[in-house]
């Protein structure tokens, strides 16, 4: 759990490509064209989040060798996100954090795709 | 999100004072009797999915609804959904589909002040209601309980020490 963000409810992590993924920093170093592919990757996402957000959202600059959080401030934005991932090819990973207004911190959740639409667990 | 320094807790009793006015004495959370004068609400807690949709469609600002793991599940994207707050392990109440509405207000505003709780329209003319009652404000110490009533004043509470029966006449001493 870490600690709740001004107007950040949700977290959600962007998976990069497959081959993107878990590659260290010294394999980054050597390998342009995955490092190129990863930034265009993030310009994409940041596009679309412009274009599609109602509220406030932040793409997280902090390197993580699964992907990349991006948070969000309204819950109908980030049901937007997850169900446009195959439209605009990305892949989320199945946990979700929402903030807890309690504890001002962010409680995870794994995400469930049912019939009825994305509850979580 | 910055913790109250006080709250009211609205218990199923009607009461007499306009919600406006109620409102000068901090925030309010209710149980989801309290229809009427919604917009003075800032909170409910409710177990009932009609009732968690009622609130969630009043214009122009829904209410923050509080409500069960189950219903939270399916409306985890509702911005004014949420969870019920963590309750520490050394909590003693039992707590099951059984426990009435106004406790686990009363639970919830714990989660959402610092300072104070005034009881407004709570009935605990229950046994259960009054001994949770009475569990929660000695597992509380630190925080201090009002109970609003009419006279005359219930001793029900007496032996609380952080707790006090203070008339509705007399409220305004505890203006914020």
């Amino acid at each position: 759990m870490t600690e709740g963000t001004a107007n950040i409810n949700y977290i959600i992590k962007v998976l990069w490509p497959p081959h993107c993924q878990n590659r260290g920093l010294h394999v980054l170093e050597e390998r342009a064209d995955i490092v190129k592919e990863m930034n265009g990757m993030r310009s994409k996402i940041e596009n679309f989040l412009k274009a599609s957000c109602s509220g406030s959202f932040k793409a997280s600059d902090e390197y993580d060798m699964k992907g990349f959080n991006v948070g969000f401030e309204s819950g109908p934005d980030v049901y937007n996100f997850i169900l446009e991932q195959a439209t605009i090819g990305y892949e989320v990973d199945r946990e979700i954090g929402r903030l807890n207004i309690f504890s001002n911190k962010y409680i995870k959740h794994k995400l469930l795709y049912t019939a009825k639409g994305i509850v979580i667990d | 999100m910055r913790k109250y320094e006080y709250i009211t807790v609205l218990g199923h009793n009607t009461i007499r004072l306009p919600f406006n006015e109620l409102k000068q004495y901090g925030p309010i959370i209710s149980v989801a009797t309290h229809k009427h004068d919604v917009q003075n609400i800032d909170y409910v807690w409710t177990r009932q999915e009609k009732d968690l949709l009622w609130f969630l469609q009043q214009r122009p600002s829904p209410v923050d609804c509080v409500t069960t793991p189950e219903l939270y599940k399916k409306y985890v994207f509702y911005d004014q959904v949420h969870s019920f707050p963590p309750i520490s392990p050394q909590f003693n109440l039992t707590l099951d589909v059984n426990t009435d509405d106004q406790t686990l207000a009363l639970l919830t505003a714990l989660g959402l002040t610092e300072k104070r709780i005034l009881l407004v329209g709570y009935d605990i003319s229950d046994p259960r209601i009054l001994k949770d009652l009475r569990s929660v404000i000695m597992l509380h110490p630190d925080m201090k309980f009002y109970f609003l009533s009419n006279p005359p004043k219930t001793k029900q509470l007496d032996y609380c020490s952080n707790a006090e029966c203070v008339l509705f006449k007399d409220m305004e001493q505890l203006k914020q």
